[in-house]
This record gives C-alpha cells, structure tokens and sequence, in this order.
C-alpha cells in the first residue's frame, strides 16, 4: 500500500499540516495530488498567500470571512486589482501651512500626517475590511519638527522643533544641516540606530550610527545610483550593476559588518514582471519603503489577511514607470526544490561579478520579492489620477493603498487611491 | 466491562469498555446496540487492530476531542503544532510506511480522530522540507504529468515564486526592527521626482 492510495479525505488533512511553500511542492508530484489540492481552497489559499507574501489573518466564527473560500476569494480580488489598477480615488483637502511641506508616515493603514502646526490623522479606507476613510485633525500649539510612529507601542511620536532628538549625538545634528537645503539630491534613511545618507552630487553613501554619532563607513557609489534602502538596521538595499553589464536588473543586498565595512551578502534580481524601461540604461531610480506590520490596536473590520512578519512594500521609481514591490525575507524557509537553474545562473553571474564575496546559500531560500502587479506607468496613474501626479511630493504605499500628497490649483491635496 | 472486537483476518481482541470507546465507531455501536456480541471491524486486519488497540490503551484517560469544524484553528496553527508530538506517539508512529498508511486508514474507519491526525502529522512531517523528486522517492509515487503539463507549471512558478533570485543570506535582528523617521528638514526631504512625459 502506497500513499497515493490514501483516499481524499485523508490526503487533505494531511496537506492541512503543511504551509504554502511544501503545498505548492505537492502540487507537481502527481496528477492526483495536483487535483487534489486544486478542488480544495482550504489548501489552495495557503498557496497564494505564500505566492503573494501574505500571512492569513485571525480566524473568526462569524462575519464575511469565517470561511476559507471567502478568504481565497477575498485575496483573489486584492491581487488582481493590483493588476489591474482598479483603485477607488479620494480626496483630502488639506491645510495650507505657510509654504512648510507636509511629511507623514503611514502604520498599519492610519496615516499620521503633519506639517508643523497641524498633525492629521487618517484612517485610510478599505475594501478589504469594508470601513470608510476616517479623519481626525489636531491643532498643536507647538511646533512640530518631524513625527514617528512605532507601531510597537501605538505611539505617535513628535518631535518638537529645536530640541534635538534625546537619543541623537551632536554630529548628526550637524549631519541633519546639509550644506545646501536646496539641494534636492539628499536620501535620508533611518532605522534602528542606523542611519544612512545618499548623497547623489558626491557619489557616496555614508553610513552612520546616530545614537552614539560614531561615522561606520563610506561607501563610493556611481554617480547614477539616486536610491538606496534601509531594510534592517544593518542591511541596505542597493541598485546592483557591474562593469560588464549595466543595466540594473538586480538589487544588492549589503551588510554592515562588524559595525565598520559595507559587506554584499547576495544580489536579489528583480522580478522579470517588473518592466521598469529607465533601468535598461541606468540606474537612474528611488526606492521608498513602507512601514511592516500594524498598529497593536487593529484597525476595525474583518482582516481575512496581512502582510507577512518583516515584509516592506518597497516601490521602485525610474522617472518613468513605478513598480511596487513586497519584501518578504524568507528567513525560515528552506526550499530545497527552488529552481536550480535559476540560481546557479545567478551563482555563476556573481562568481564572475563579485569574487569577494562568499557563496550565497542559493538553494536554501526562496525570492524575498513578491511582485504587487505589473509596474505602474507614470502615464496610467497620469490618466487616472490626473495632472497633480506630476508634484507629488510624498507617496506613501501599503497592502492596499497609493496615498499621494499634492498640489493641485486649490492647494495642498492628499489622494488615496484605495486598491 | 470487556467488549471483544473481531478484525477482519477473524481474530478476536478483547479491550476494555473504556479502550473500545475511543473509537467513534465503536462508542456509537456500544451505544446502540451493547457488548453483548463481538463486534466484526471488516476493514481492519489484526496487524493493525493490534497497534491500534496498543494506542488507545496509552491514551485510555486522555480526554475525548471535541468535534472541531474543517476551518478549525488557522493554518498557522495547525502547521506550528505538527511539529508537537509527544515522545511516546513519535515512537508508536514510527513504524514501516506501509503500516504507517494502514493505521491512518484504520483510525478514520474507526473515527479515532487523536490517532488520524498522529498519523496525517507524521505524514505531513516526512513531506515538510522536500523536494518534489524527494515526496515522489519517498512515497513511490510516479511522475504521472506529460512533459507539456511539466512545461506549464515551469512557467507558472516562473511568474511567481522562486524565479526571482533565489539567494537571501539570513538578515536576523534587522527586519523587524520597527522603522523610524528623521526629522529631516524641508526640501530635503525624499521626494518624488516629476515624470518624464
């Protein structure tokens, strides 16, 4: 007796044992197998979240998502309005605040967002858990010089203008005074006690750690790298090229080690759906990055699903076409069937490329990337969103939102486009 | 009480009443009809009667489980709590797979849910981790697929998975650090640069 004979019924409880990843390897060992879990969603959505970066969220006796077709279907629709850029657009008309941007972060879908005499609250509005977009704006009779959220604690943090951070060392106030504030070729990056600065003009990205002011390290770049990336407090994300091939289809994945050298732990190659058209000729792009995670107090509404543990939406800008991106490190995971051609393809390409550094562990982890659609062109959020797409100055990207702060004829304009 | 259960070979196995009734089945014969008669188990052979009889005797005072609906406790769960097997199971269930098949088989007939998800446990435990050639090598099973379907789940994967580079060198401690922002002055805030047209 053999396990194929196993009826079903006992196959399926089996597969309940397993996560998305062995599933999907269930699926090409047999026709009986592949049928098997294809009739089945309660195997079939533990496929597509781990396809999709996402975790299952918390499990309710009642209300629209206590089954798991509902939830299948639920994410179904989620991924292909990303595709198909199905947002819904709203508008929120802000304050005019005497010529100060205004500058945010976005937690767990509420956007803290403020200039220095106004903070605004928003809960964004979601079709997933069905809520309407919330407000909330507070007048503040201090200055504020910048805010953050930790949504460890749900704690608003705000930094009141001229006193300096209680964790910041005297040279990173000096550091925070570049020389020239009309300089726009500036990338700030921060987390943890690490904090990195691009400077484009330069060519360098330097490196330091902002508790204790101590300078780690230097890092030269080519003149054409404008973005970088904060992923951990010690690894940075960067576009990778080499000498003999240019064209950025791979990002580089450094390391601070021993708190002094910029160490490449591996190059990530970008999703062959994404099409960013600037990049066949430079490395001419941005990166922002999104908070992970949500606030303790979850938002109200049904959540059938969430971003996986440690993902970041990370979105890519070439000048031309924007490509969204979620950064799940799979650090648990060891996948022994991850493509094998795949990666000695890539191993060769780094033996030839970066003889530095030590062999990745190619076969024992699976894409960090999860694709959120297709790239976006510019155009496309051009015809549907209109002409303030053009001075946007802030973006803000979660599971389910493009939040854009603008300028349009009648002043200082937010627009949410809910997916 | 003593209730005397028959395999399917014709040998006869006496338990007692509080053993027998670990079986779904069973309890509900009890219930309807009494011990009175023994009770014929047509699809379980006494090779695996025997091991079966061994388990329930262990388990004799563990609390009865609850009937628990298909969606039960998320996946996550139930994925985290394979990996629970108390020493005494893990050495029972370590048998030969084809006994292994035959004792799952047994407790579904028999509706002794705590011994079918031991054995669905330890099954979904040998699959955990392998690759596909691997599963197939493990349970003998042929690689029924035509080179076209082969072809066509190539491709899917390549849209989705592991397609993209696949090497990512562990990053602990740094990605669950909560992010924090910089007070960063005016303009020089990151910005979004105007599309080309």
């Amino acid at each position: 007796m053999d396990v194929s004979r196993l009826p079903i019924e006992i196959l399926l409880k089996v597969f309940k044992y397993l996560d998305g990843r062995d599933l999907v390897r269930c699926l090409k060992v047999c026709n009986t197998w592949k049928h098997c879990i294809d009739e089945s969603s309660a195997a079939r959505y533990p496929i597509r979240l781990a396809k999709h970066g996402y975790k299952d969220g918390p499990h309710t006796q009642n209300g629209p998502y206590s089954s798991t077709s509902s939830r299948l279907k639920a994410l179904e629709d989620h991924i292909n309005r990303w595709k198909s850029l199905d947002w819904i657009e709203e508008r929120i008309r802000l304050p005019d605040g005497d010529g100060f941007g205004w500058w945010g972060e976005l937690v767990g879908e509420i956007l803290a967002f403020s200039n220095p005499t106004t903070i605004a609250l928003i809960e964004l509005p979601s079709r997933i858990r069905q809520t309407p977009l919330r407000t909330w704006v507070h007048e503040n009779d201090f200055e504020i010089f910048s805010s953050a959220i930790d949504p460890t604690q749900d704690l608003l943090a705000l930094v009141e203008a001229n006193s300096p951070h209680p964790r910041a060392s005297d040279i990173i106030r000096l550091m925070c005074m570049p020389r020239n504030l009309d300089n726009d070729h500036y990338h700030f990056g921060a987390m943890g006690d690490t904090i990195a600065l691009l400077d484009s003009d330069l060519g360098q990205l330097v490196i330091w750690n902002w508790w204790t002011g101590e300078l780690i390290c230097t890092k030269p770049l080519q003149a054409d790298v404008t973005g970088f990336l904060l992923i951990g407090p010690r690894t940075i994300l960067l576009p990778w090229s080499s000498e003999k091939e240019p064209v950025c289809k791979a990002l580089a994945l450094y390391e601070i080690a021993q708190n002094k050298y910029l160490h490449m732990i591996v190059a990530l190659e970008l999703p062959r759906c994404i099409v960013l058209t600037g990049m066949e000729h430079s490395l001419q792009m941005e990166f922002f990055l999104s908070h992970s995670g949500r606030l303790n107090q979850m938002p109200s509404g049904p959540v059938p699903f969430d971003s996986s543990e440690g993902s970041r939406h990370v979105w890519i800008d070439d000048s031309k076409n924007l490509a969204v991106l979620d950064f799940t490190p799979n650090l648990a995971a060891a996948s022994p069937d991850s493509s094998k051609s795949q990666s000695s393809t890539l191993a060769s390409r780094r033996k030839t490329n970066c003889k530095d550094h030590p062999e990745p562990h190619a076969d024992n982890y699976e894409s960090p990337f999860h694709a959120k659609g297709t790239s976006l062109p510019y155009h496309g959020v051009k015809r549907k969103v209109g002409p303030p797409i053009a001075q946007a100055t802030t973006m803000f990207i979660d599971n389910e939102h493009i939040v854009l702060s603008s300028r349009d004829d009648d002043g200082p304009v937010l627009i949410i486009l809910t997916l | 009480m003593i209730v005397s259960l028959v395999s399917s070979d014709g040998k006869l196995y006496q338990v007692d009443e509080a053993v027998a009734r670990r079986s779904g089945v069973i309890y509900t014969v009890l219930e309807d009809i009494g011990n009175q008669k023994p009770i014929p188990l047509l699809n379980v052979p006494s090779h695996v009667l025997k091991q079966v009889i061994e388990y329930c005797e262990y388990h004799r005072t563990d609390p009865l489980p609850q009937d628990a609906e298909w969606s039960g406790p998320a996946r996550a769960e139930l994925v985290r709590r394979k990996a629970v097997v108390s020493d005494w199971d893990k050495k029972f269930i370590d048998c030969d797979q084809t006994l292994l098949f035959e004792i799952i088989q047994a407790a579904s007939y028999l509706d002794i849910k705590p011994l079918l998800d031991l054995g669905c446990k330890t099954v979904a435990n040998m699959m955990t981790g392998k690759s596909v050639e691997d599963i197939r090598a493990l349970f003998h099973i042929e690689n029924d697929f035509t080179p076209e379907e082969e072809t066509a789940m190539q491709v899917e994967r390549s849209e989705f998975e592991s397609l993209y580079n696949i090497m990512i060198k562990s990053m602990a401690g740094g990605v669950n650090a909560p992010v924090t922002s910089l007070p960063i002055p005016g303009k020089a805030r990151r910005r979004l640069r105007a599309p080309h047209y």
